[in-house]
């Protein structure tokens, strides 16, 4: 007997007098509720696999292994079950368990195979399909879809239904995610439940290295309580794989526009202390030099030759499995960040920002903490960014290559500023998310969900107020606290789930604040705000493959710093600023075969009401731009979505979303008139997408074995928009309908060791843009090597 | 000398001619943008921040009737507009970014209809045209510090004005608004700095001269005794005008009423047959009580027009009525400036207004001033000879320009 097989028996004794126990009480108690423990391991050498999924058919639950592979189903009556265990390369095997049979091991052993995709379709069942079983309107992206792709995130988000990606550049430019029509700080990002949103300016969505997503969870409407509440309207959730013992991933990407991206991440388990350590790192630069039409100056080409990006991530992690605690993990990341600034207007030649970030995060996991049956969840993030933003040359250039000199003497060649900058902007921030789940008993269970955040801003700007003659950017001190109690209730057969929250909102902040207009003293800031909310979801399975989904909620968010601070160069303060609020109601259709029928066909149909007040948008104005409440709106919308494995060997999807968004102010702030736009669709936000593909795949196509081949197809296509408001058959400032195509390869070798991935973006080098007068690259290639060592 | 023309033509910095092109929707003569009417307004619906939103050129058949947007053209937010006979100038917007050029439109009773265009240089910030003949005109640019010489017809570039050696502390002098005399034109130097602001150390009024012919600055002349500063807002024509007498005046702004510590705002006067400021003739008016208010004394004119006799029609900004936000405080009342004998006279019936409004024009004798007020908008007439007040057109936007044909 090995090591590894040591231990694992070991680990399966240790959890059998667990379970002996439980059956032990059961017998003094017939109908008490007690939990499957066993392990998941690999039948060949014995080693354990984490993230593997079981599933028990008669209830329709499931779990996922944890690093050991240790799983366990709780609180389920006594009776005969048939557990299902399921892992990504590994044949799935079945085990019946009589839970009165307390002697009994549950491990169960999977063969490992050489892959077929329509079995991991199946066996991707797992993880996506427990999420979609969820209360909340949810989409999740599997493994499966991301696995060797060469797209970014943006880009497998801007696929899903009722999911956009407004992006004003080439790669690293200034992006924003739109969930069902809300967008920017409100849908929440996160990684792995910890709050990004706040980090946004050194951590995009584009910074997580694909192929270190196991999955990505998109919440639309409610989002559940687990995140927080700093979120409204919508989420992503990016889940973070798991790794085997040993672990070595490297991949490099090169794109058109001389994009390269270098990746890396490295684990080791180390099973007898108990400790996995992790590397991983990347790092990114982009020339972004796509020629693009001038939106000024017609028949004008513009080669853009000011817009390099480069970006360095280092992160590590150290995780004990084996102390009080469950899970104790901390990670450091360092994130450095250098963009130029490129001119669709002007030529800009020498603007560019510069930043740097330190993150710290300590996680905490104990189930059955303290008392039996409390789940106790803990994150902790530190944050101290720095953030440059260089503008000083002293003329600026139009396209003809004239020079002029800028508006001051001091600089500041970005059009719109009249006023040099070379600001060094550092904050301090701390986030910490609690979370305690107490599960009363197999029906009922209580949610205690806290989240804390502060930030610490610390402005300097010499040379700016030079050019201004005063200081506008002051130290600022914010504070948060979102604190939320869930009831969770199930029906003993889980046909039906309820998931009510009440949210209680707090924030403070304290700063300065100096007209720009007039010089009057200095005016201190102290604001303290407070609100509530709550929501309600709802699922109930009709049939084995039928399920209606049910939500309602009156969410609040309250401004992120930057929001209410502005970002201490051409974001302005705006201290006035209220909460956004959301009523909203889901209601939706699941009919879901995966795992039921080869077509593992999935059809999803959810329509969704939403009335935001005091919604928060950015906006743009002579002096910079700002933040904003802007009155009320509703939503009505629809999506629709399908998918299914056509042949065994044909993949396709489609989905539709139609959001209708619409002004309802019945007066303009402060007035008594009636609002001219009132009943007109909000402007600048998508109202209709769709997006379909085509995967064919083949085990061996081209002899050998252990070889993978997808070919894949997505098409993409956005409605025209308006940039304001709809009152005129003359409206000129409009974001054209895009209709684009992606074609694409991966083949692998060695079991899915070694990976060659290929890509062609917008095929048809169609003109595209998202942003009103930001274009973006036509069609671009890109290849992309990967290996894994494991 | 036309070889002359020609050469500075060519060299004209990142000025691009572009030919009276028209598309075919818009030279059909049965659906012009614009629409049908006589009056021409640009109807404003800002954001709630006031600095940001979206403006339409819309004609109006009559007074009464509906304002109908549906076939308006839209234009630049708070685009800035100049008018000379059937031409209708459309200068880019400041606000918010938006095509780089200026469009000349000939109206109709049935539209609008294009019929050249400049690129311009961004930045340069051009906010009108003084025309000085048929085939001469003056385009300030406010950001670069120059004039340039236009053909007004087909807005050709003819030459250009630098005035770089007349700007205090920074790059540009900011030339905002001229009229010309005696076969000169007076040009306003606004002298803001970088928050659009007179420069706390340089409050004083100063204007180049400029000759018509020769395109060349003659002079410039400076009022530095009352403390007044920013003559004329750039897009403002009625801001300088010329009495019965030939005398100029100029309505100076100041601070705009939102610095209390410097509200000076006024009048200042170079008299007929002189290039000279006339200082005995300046008038601060932040000194006067406005008839018909609470006491308020003006802290900045916003627009004028003179109307005869020694009066001129305006909105004054007065900082009792200040909010927080200068794009929507409705802190712009119109009055009757008397300036022979120093009164200010409020003209009741006519709403505060937010400064996206205020427009002032004159047909058939009487005033229409275009106001935004919290419960009552649109276009108020003003008969000087009775001092009645009647609400002439209602709209819920903001009016930034109106002119009646």
């Amino acid at each position: 007997m090995n090591t590894l097989n040591l231990r694992r028996s070991l680990a399966t004794v240790l959890l059998l007098v667990a379970y002996s126990s439980g059956t032990m009480a059961g017998n003094e108690n017939a109908n008490k509720e007690i939990d499957i423990i066993g392990t998941v391991f690999d039948a060949n050498d014995n080693s354990p696999l984490a993230g593997a999924t079981i599933y028990i058919e008669e209830l329709q639950d499931g779990v996922i292994t944890d690093t050991e592979g240790v799983f366990r189903i709780k609180n389920i009556p006594d009776g005969t079950y048939t557990l299902k265990a399921q892992f990504i390369g590994y044949r799935p095997s079945e085990k019946t368990v009589r839970t009165d049979k307390g002697s009994r091991s549950n491990d169960i052993g999977l063969a490992p195979e050489a892959l077929s995709l329509s079995e991991v379709i199946i066996s991707e069942k797992s993880q996506a399909r427990l999420l979609r079983e969820q209360a909340m309107p949810v989409s999740v992206i599997s493994m499966q879809q991301l696995q060797g792709t060469v797209s970014d995130v943006q880009s497998i988000l801007a696929k899903t239904v009722g999911v956009t990606v407004r992006a004003t550049g080439g790669l690293g430019s200034a992006s924003r995610l739109s969930v069902r029509g809300l967008e920017g700080k409100r849908i929440g990002f996160f990684i792995d439940e910890t709050p990004m949103n706040d980090q946004s300016d050194f951590v995009d969505l584009n910074d997580i290295p694909v192929d270190m997503i196991d999955r990505i969870e998109i919440y639309k409407g409610v989002v559940p309580a687990k995140f927080g509440g700093s979120a409204m309207g919508g989420a992503v959730n990016i889940v973070i794989k798991e790794y085997p013992e040993r672990y070595a991933d490297v991949s490099y990407l090169r794109e058109s526009y001389n994009t390269n991206r270098f990746q890396t991440v490295l684990k080791k388990n180390d099973r007898k202390l108990g400790m996995v350590y992790g590397i991983g790192g990347g790092y990114t630069y982009a020339a972004n030099d796509y020629t693009m039409e001038s939106p000024y100056i017609k028949g004008l080409k513009i080669r853009r030759d000011h817009d390099a990006y480069r970006k360095v991530m280092m992160g590590g992690s150290i995780k004990a499995y084996k102390w009080w605690f469950d899970e104790v993990e901390l990670e450091p990341v360092y994130v450095n960040t250098f963009h130029e600034i490129q001119g669709i207007e002007t030529d800009i030649r020498h603007a560019h920002s510069k930043s740097q970030g330190y993150l710290l995060n300590l996680k905490l996991v104990k189930d059955d903490f303290l008392v039996e049956g409390l789940d106790f969840d803990m994150s902790t993030a530190l944050a101290y960014t720095q953030y440059n933003m260089i503008d000083t040359a002293r003329s600026y250039y139009d396209w003809n290559g004239q020079a002029h000199a800028t508006p001051s003497v001091y600089g500041g060649e970005i059009i719109g500023n009249r006023y040099a900058t070379d600001s060094d902007n550092r904050k301090f921030s701390l986030i910490n998310k609690l979370y305690i789940e107490y599960l009363i008993n197999k029906r009922h269970s209580l949610v205690f969900n806290s989240l804390i955040q502060t930030a610490d801003g610390r402005p300097s700007d010499e040379l700016k107020i030079k050019s201004l003659g005063k200081q506008v950017d002051f130290d600022s001190r914010m504070r948060s606290w979102v604190v939320g109690l869930t009831y969770d209730l199930r029906s003993l057969d889980q046909r039906f789930l309820s998931s009510l929250t009440g949210r209680y909102y707090w924030y403070g902040m304290d700063t300065q604040y100096e007209n720009l207009y007039v010089t009057v003293p200095v005016e201190d800031i102290s604001l303290r705000k407070k609100s509530a909310g709550f929501s309600e979801a709802m699922r109930y399975r009709i049939t084995p493959g039928l399920m209606a989904k049910l939500s309602g909620g009156y969410d609040v968010r309250i401004p992120a710093e930057n929001e209410l601070l502005g970002d201490g160069s051409t974001i302005a303060p705006s201290e006035q600023l209220m909460p956004e609020r959301n009523l909203s109601f889901n209601a939706g259709l699941l009919y879901d075969l995966t795992g039921l029928h080869p077509s593992n066909l999935q059809v999803e149909v959810n329509g969704y009401y939403m009335h935001v007040d005091d919604m928060i948008r950015f906006v743009k104005g002579i002096l910079g731009a700002q933040y904003q409440n802007f009155g009320e709106m509703r939503t009505i919308g629809v999506e629709a979505e399908v998918k299914a494995d056509m042949l065994s060997w044909l993949y396709g999807y489609a989905n539709v979303t139609y959001q209708d968004l619409r002004d309802t102010r019945d007066h303009e702030a402060g007035k008594d008139l009636p609002n001219p736009t009132k009943g007109k669709r909000m402007p600048n936000i998508p109202y209709f997408m769709a997006n379909g593909g085509l995967e064919f795949h083949k085990e061996n196509l081209f002899g050998g074995k252990g070889q993978n081949t997808r070919f894949f197809a997505d098409a993409s296509f956005v409605e025209e928009y308006f940039y304001d408001f709809e009152l005129t058959k003359n409206e000129k400032r409009r974001i054209p309908r895009s209709f684009t195509v992606d074609l694409g390869f991966e083949h692998s070798f060695f079991d899915q060791r070694l990976y060659i991935s290929g890509k062609i973006k917008n095929v048809a080098d169609a003109k595209v843009i998202s942003e009103y007068n930001c274009p973006l690259p036509g069609r671009t290639l890109g290849v992309k090597l990967r290996y894994i060592l494991r | 000398m036309k070889k002359t023309l020609l050469f500075s033509a060519a060299a004209l910095s990142g000025m691009t001619l572009i030919l009276a092109a028209c598309d075919k929707e818009e030279t059909d003569s049965n659906n012009l943008p614009g629409g049908k009417g006589h009056i021409l307004i640009e109807s404003t619906i800002k954001n709630d921040d006031g600095a940001s939103g979206a403006s339409y050129l819309v004609q109006v058949e009559d007074f009464g009737k509906e304002i109908k947007l549906d076939n308006a053209l839209q234009v630049g937010f708070s685009s800035t507009i100049s008018t000379y006979g059937n031409d209708v100038y459309v200068f880019p917007s400041e606000m918010i970014r938006s095509n780089q050029e200026i469009v000349r439109y000939v109206r109709s009773e049935e539209g609008l209809t294009r019929v050249a265009a400049m690129q311009i240089t961004p930045g340069s910030s051009p906010y009108s045209l003084i025309k000085a003949s048929d085939s001469k005109g003056f385009i300030p640019l406010y950001g670069l510090g120059k004039v340039i010489v236009v053909d007004p017809m087909t807005l050709e570039p003819l030459n250009e004005i630098d005035l770089a050696q007349f700007a205090h502390s920074d790059q540009s002098a900011d030339p905002a608004m001229g009229i010309i005399r005696d076969g000169k034109l007076f040009l306003t130097l606004d002298q803001v700095g970088p928050t659009w602001m007179p420069f706390e150390d340089y409050r004083q009024v100063d204007v180049v001269v400029i000759d018509v012919n020769a395109c060349k600055v003659d002079k410039m002349i400076s009022e530095t005794t009352t403390g007044l500063s920013f003559p004329t807002r750039p897009f403002l024509p009625g801001m300088i005008f010329m009495n019965e007498s030939n005398d100029i005046y100029i309505a100076c702004c100041g601070n705009f009423g939102y610095d209390k510590t410097y509200v000076k705002n006024g009048f200042v006067c170079i008299p007929a047959g002189s290039t000279e400021f006339d200082t005995s003739r300046s008038w601060d008016l932040s000194g006067t009580v406005i008839e018909g208010t609470d006491g308020y004394k003006p802290a900045s004119i916003y627009n004028s027009l003179y109307i005869g006799n020694g009066k001129v029609a305006a909105f004054v900004a007065c900082t009792e009525l200040n909010g927080d936000n200068p794009y929507t405080s409705h802190n712009s009342i119109a009055v009757v400036i008397d300036l022979n004998n120093k009164t200010v006279k409020r003209i009741q019936g006519i709403p505060d207004t937010d400064p996206h409004s205020g427009s002032i024009c004159e047909f058939n004798g009487k005033f229409y001033f275009s106001a935004y007020g919290v419960n009552a908008s649109g276009v108020f007439s003003y008969d000087p000879a009775t001092g009645a007040v009647e609400h002439v057109l209602e709209c819920n936007t903001d009016i930034s320009y109106l002119h009646i044909f």
